[in-house]
């Protein structure tokens, strides 16, 4: 009786902790773990995030964000930007209530929220629901959906009128949803809003705008042009131009068993996805169907092939292009179950669009892209799904851009060869994910730079400028970009100065900390670190002829570091070198001549 | 006399729900309204150059990039101009004959079902039309039971140099049966003329007032033959997404052609509703009600209030 009667004084009469602070990346006013009381104020620094527990919820903030904890689930904005969400209920969900200078919200879901003070306050619902209030005007509030936005200006007696934003996209290229953060409470929600949101694309309820907003200001960032539609090549009369064949290479690799128009060329312009093509089986089966397109040309609208074409193992679509082919706006191009889609042209571009290879991301369902010696290969805004990606170009000084995109293949991802001197460039919140497999980048002497981007693997993650030419001058760069694998490896040409550059960045495993880290520039060559790098690993080893960290960054190795050099500029370790920043290690920084030193 | 009875308790519990119903949010005005405001939205969301517009360059945030990518969607604008809907209302009155002395208490249930269609036909020009059948059972005097059938079908219009304000303009009838609820006892048609507008200081708030006259033009028998002239004013408040209060004043001038007689009759209604789904509402109201009439015989005053649950559906 007594231990019943003491349990229920604490159930009754302990006040629970107002917040929890759960995770820092970078700097923050409070450590993890801290117990914030009411009434606290919580702030990040510059590049910083941070992830705070609540009663019933939970919030994430972003760089150079102020926040008060009035009372447990009650939370004053006073500037930057926040995730924030009220835990899953069976029945009712307790709301975490938000509130900022002149706006009150009712957060009974997950919602981001940006308040620039005297500029805007911008609310998109995630999932759930999040009620919007004026609190100089009794009355004037608004019950946001999942997927609905709304923009708020000061000068704003009214609230405006929301409008729809695509769940997924922002919850993958959200910096406060994964990257190094743990998985949300909500995020099965977030994925639910997000698949019902998908059914009513399907559907044709809701459908895609060109109207972009990149970050939290709310200026249309990206208004696409109207697109021309492209001249033939001379000689070649608009119906030739675009005229597509679909070949059965096993019983007769010359009958043409499917022939039609595809585009009509200059005749007249194409409106996105006003032709869809869905081949039909009319002859054989085959392991392979290529379609080809002379001189290059373009691809649009819905392209599917009938499962019913395919035989045998190693199946295959594939677009073959002497010439450019582009994937335009809105295309979107599939290969049905358990077979490989197959993408090869002098030069690719895939616009706007999507690709996948497959149905559910098997082994075999590969998305191959692959350009020509002299081509490049640029995917911009688009999305790519398959069981494994391989993205390659031939040609020394070609290149590879990932601008802005996603690349999901679960069992694997191959960017670049290792024997080709490519230029890879992965940017612009793009996301590349494999995580069943390995990530490898790779660029024999070329340079590779990764920015404001996320890579995730479940095993390994290979970035190696180096790969085979050991005295290769390839450089890689990272900057403000979120690495996830159980063994990171960055490796950076033997020669050159500066050749591997971390800049401002998180590295560590996908839940938690990572088994290995290895960033290893040259023997000749410099490590460079700038601003807060975060190294969340058990074993992180360092290496270059010098490792610098420059004068206002730090690096944060969660576990053991071991540093392999010769000129130490930095600070740590027992070393001093006025002017550098600072490397510490939670369980023990070692110094270490460059030689010798763990194989990468 | 029993069907003046009739007559009046029907026009009482019967009609002036109808004419409630023309001054709540559902009436043919608002849902033209809504037609109108969603095909406009529809039009605003899927216009790049009015959305880039709207919105002024703003500083931005150090983390900004952190926020992620927000593509906008357009959605398509979904109003549906058919509803059908059904309720069963439980109410005391302590009025029930609607008498000017020897008032008597009952209870009585109200049941019936609606359709209505309202529909954009072009420009600012709406369709309405509206079938509705509701029966009352007293539970004490079962002789005053009866059964009303009414249609209306009218033209709208908004008038955007008004405010936005609608005019309506068509044909309302009713039938009304003995107790039995099958034996016509009184049939009215009359022409409808009506003016509607609806502010909204807030998103939470509506204000409502409207005037209508609604000119007899046959009836059967006679006798009971009126015109009516009223005008009317409600305020609704959005508490929270579901539980909602409403109050409205009603003034009518009645005239009889068919006697030397002119009825001015006030109502007075509180109601408070709760939507239990985007289909179910229940709700409680309390309405007050008081005839003064130029032969005294027929004023009255009259408290109504009651509990009714009402399921709805949109296609």
């Amino acid at each position: 009786m007594p231990r019943l009667a003491f349990i229920l004084y604490l159930l009754l009469f302990t006040q629970l902790p107002a917040a929890t602070v759960r995770q820092v990346i970078g700097r923050a006013s409070s450590p993890e773990n801290t117990i914030l009381s009411d009434g606290q104020k919580f702030t990040t620094g510059p590049r910083s995030k941070s992830s705070v527990a609540l009663d019933k919820g939970f919030f994430r903030v972003g760089s150079d964000t102020n926040v008060q904890v009035v009372t447990s689930n009650n939370l004053s904005l006073e500037k930057g930007i926040m995730l924030a969400g009220s835990d899953p209920a069976r029945f009712r969900r307790t709301p975490v209530t938000v509130t900022a200078p002149g706006y009150k919200l009712e957060v009974k879901g997950t919602a981001q929220i940006a308040y620039y003070p005297g500029a805007y306050v911008k609310i998109t619902v995630l999932e759930g629901k999040v009620r919007v209030g004026l609190q100089s005007l009794s009355g004037e509030w608004e019950t946001l959906e999942p997927g609905q936005m709304l923009i708020i200006n000061p000068s704003d007696k009214r609230l405006p009128e929301p409008v729809f934003v695509d769940i997924s996209r922002l919850a993958a290229t959200s910096q406060l949803i994964g990257g190094a953060f743990a998985e949300l409470s909500t995020q099965g929600l977030i994925d639910a809003a997000a698949a019902a949101q998908g059914l009513g694309l399907l559907a044709g309820d809701l459908t895609q705008t060109t109207l972009r907003l990149r970050g939290a200001a709310p200026e249309v960032s990206v208004s696409l042009p109207n697109r021309t539609p492209p001249t033939p090549p001379s000689g070649i009369t608009p119906d030739e131009a675009s005229v597509f064949q679909v070949v059965d290479d096993l019983s007769n690799p010359n009958a043409i068993v499917e022939r039609g128009p595809y585009r009509d060329g200059a005749l007249q312009p194409f409106v996105t996805g006003e032709i869809n093509r869905d081949m039909q089986q009319t002859q054989a089966r085959a392991r392979e169907w290529v379609v080809t397109m002379d001189n290059g040309g373009q691809l649009f609208g819905s392209i599917t092939a009938d499962p019913a074409m395919f035989a045998g193992s190693n199946r295959k679509l594939s677009f073959v292009g002497n010439g450019t082919v582009e994937v335009l706006t809105g295309a979107n191009i599939r290969s049905p179950d358990s077979v490989a889609l197959n993408l090869n042209a002098i030069d690719l571009i895939i616009d706007q669009a999507e690709l996948q290879a497959g149905t559910a991301q098997r082994t075999d369902e590969v998305l191959t892209l692959a350009s020509g010696s002299t081509g490049n290969i640029q995917i911009i805004a688009s999305t790519l799904k398959g069981g494994k990606a391989d993205i390659s170009t031939a040609g020394t000084g070609t290149s590879i851009t990932v601008d802005d995109s996603t690349i999901e293949a679960p069992r694997g991802v191959l960017l670049g060869k290792s024997t080709t001197n490519a230029n890879i460039t992965i940017q612009n919140s793009s996301q590349i994910l494999a995580l069943l497999g390995a990530l490898d980048v790779l660029a024999q002497g070329g340079s590779i730079t990764v920015t404001n981007s996320t890579l995730k693997a479940r095993d390994k993650l290979t970035i190696d400028a180096q790969a085979r030419a050991a005295t290769a001058t390839g450089i890689v760069e990272i900057t403000d970009a979120t690495l996830m694998a159980n063994v990171i490896r960055i490796r950076a040409g033997a020669n050159g100065a500066n050749s591997l550059i971390i800049d401002g960045s998180t590295l560590q495993g996908i839940s938690g900390a990572a088994q290995l880290i290895k960033l290893y520039a040259g023997d000749k060559a410099t490590l460079v670190f700038r601003n807060n790098v975060t190294l969340n690993a058990n074993q992180v080893h360092l290496s270059g002829l010098t490792v610098r960290v420059d004068a206002g960054g730090s690096v944060t190795i969660s576990g053991a570091g071991h540093i392999y050099t010769t000129n130490k500029q930095f600070n740590g370790g027992g070393n001093v070198s006025p002017g550098h920043g600072t490397i510490t290690a939670g369980q023990g920084l070692q110094l270490h001549p460059l030689s010798p030193k763990p194989a990468f | 006399m029993k069907n003046f009875i009739i007559f009046q308790v029907a026009l009482s519990a019967g009609i002036y729900h109808l004419h409630g119903q023309e001054a709540a949010p559902g009436s043919a005005a608002d849902r033209a309204r809504a037609s109108d405001r969603g095909l406009r939205v529809a039009a605003l969301d899927t216009s790049p150059s009015v959305a880039a517009q709207s919105l002024q360059p703003a500083p931005k945030l150090p983390g900004d990039a952190e926020y992620g990518e927000q593509i906008v969607l357009a959605r398509r604008a979904n109003f549906e101009p058919w509803s059908f809907s059904t309720d069963a209302e439980y109410y005391f009155t302590d009025n029930v004959a609607l008498a000017s002395a020897g008032e008597l208490q009952d209870y009585y249930l109200r049941t019936g079902a609606q359709a209505r269609y309202t529909n954009r036909i072009a420009g600012n020009w709406f369709a309405n039309a509206a079938l509705d059948g509701h029966t009352l059972l007293h539970e004490e005097f079962d002789v005053l039971d009866f059964l009303l059938i009414k249609a209306d079908a009218s033209a709208m219009y908004r008038v955007p140099w008004l405010a936005d304000t609608f005019l309506s303009a068509g044909y309302s009838g009713y039938w009304i049966s003995e107790a039995d609820l099958t034996t016509e006892s009184f049939q009215n048609h009359a022409a409808t003329l009506s003016a509607q507008k609806i502010w909204k200081p807030a998103r939470a708030m509506q204000i409502i007032a409207g005037a209508s006259a609604e000119y007899a033009l046959a009836s059967d028998p006679t006798p009971p033959q009126r015109h009516e002239y009223s005008a009317y004013l409600g305020y609704k408040l959005k508490l929270s997404d579901s539980l909602s209060l409403a109050t409205s004043y009603r003034a009518a001038l009645y005239d009889y052609p068919t006697y030397d007689r002119q009825d001015w009759n006030h109502v007075i209604v509180l109601g408070a509703s709760y939507d239990l789904t985007s289909w179910a509402r229940v709700s409680l109201s309390a309405s007050s009600a008081w005839n003064r009439s130029s032969v005294e015989f027929f004023d009255y005053d009259n408290l109504v209030s009651g509990l009714s649950l009402s399921l709805y559906l949109e296609f």
